[in-house]
């Protein structure tokens, strides 16, 4: 077995690196709305914005090549009910920096999404 | 965890109420590392689409693959204190009619993170404080 040690893959013109039959997350992130908006985990995400009640964009750090990606969403609130997607992603017309997700319940702790393209 | 919010409001949606920006803490020390490109690299894709939309075709949008790839590309512009790159942020994240306006009040307020109220009851009649 071999081992690649790297810090940085690109592709050969130095661009985002296409991986053949591999279809990793674009972005993702777990954040939650309880309290003050914070944002616990994620990856390709700048920053969120807290835009109203149960209202949340997205920023992502580099944009998708176009707006025809899919989201996959689920949250989960203070009971540990756990619903299996947003009430809706209704803004997505960003690849540039956001979409906007909305969701059940005033309480969620546990709010996650990942991007796929 | 950052220090610091953005606290704005958009005046071209004077019934929304005021949103708080979150910065990542992964994005946060990318900018310390000095992995940033330059800022005009995502204005130059956000200004494309905004044509784009203008025009109608944005269902049909797909960057210029040579501005796309300048987010990996482009020069880096080197490390940032936390502040600075709030700065950034603000640059990047934030329409930028909001921040690069006068208006005849503030639209954008940099505070602290224990700045921003924890109870959301009231939330969507939150307002930048004069």
């Amino acid at each position: 077995m071999s081992t690649i040690k790297a810090d940085t893959i690109q592709s050969s013109s130095g661009g985002a690196v296409n991986l053949t039959d591999l279809y990793p997350a674009r972005a993702w992130g777990n954040f939650s709305n309880v309290g003050g908006p914070s944002l616990r985990r994620s990856d390709n995400v700048s920053s969120l914005t807290d835009a109203a009640t149960n209202t949340t964009d997205v920023n992502f750090t580099n944009a998708m090549s176009d707006t025809s990606y899919a989201i996959a969403a689920a949250e989960q609130n203070a009971s540990a009910v756990v619903h299996g997607a947003f009430y809706g992603c209704h803004w997505r017309n960003r690849s540039t920096f956001k979409i906007r997700q909305q969701w059940y319940s005033t309480d969620s702790n546990q709010l996650g999404f990942c991007i796929l393209s | 965890m950052s220090s610091y919010r953005v606290i704005f409001e958009d005046p071209e949606q004077p019934e929304q109420p005021a949103m708080v920006l979150v910065p990542s803490d992964n994005w946060l020390e990318e900018a310390k590392a000095g992995l940033l490109p330059p800022i005009s690299v995502y204005w130059a894709l956000q200004d494309d689409e905004k044509q784009a939309i203008a025009e109608g075709r944005h269902d049909t949008f797909k960057h210029d693959p040579e501005k796309h790839a300048a987010q990996w590309k482009a020069p880096r512009i080197g490390p940032l204190t936390e502040e600075e790159a709030i700065e950034y942020l603000v640059m990047k994240d934030i329409p930028r009619h909001i921040w690069s306006q006068e208006y005849n009040r503030p639209m954008f307020k940099i505070v602290k993170t224990e700045d921003v109220p924890s109870d959301r009851q009231f939330r969507n009649a939150w307002r930048i404080a004069a």
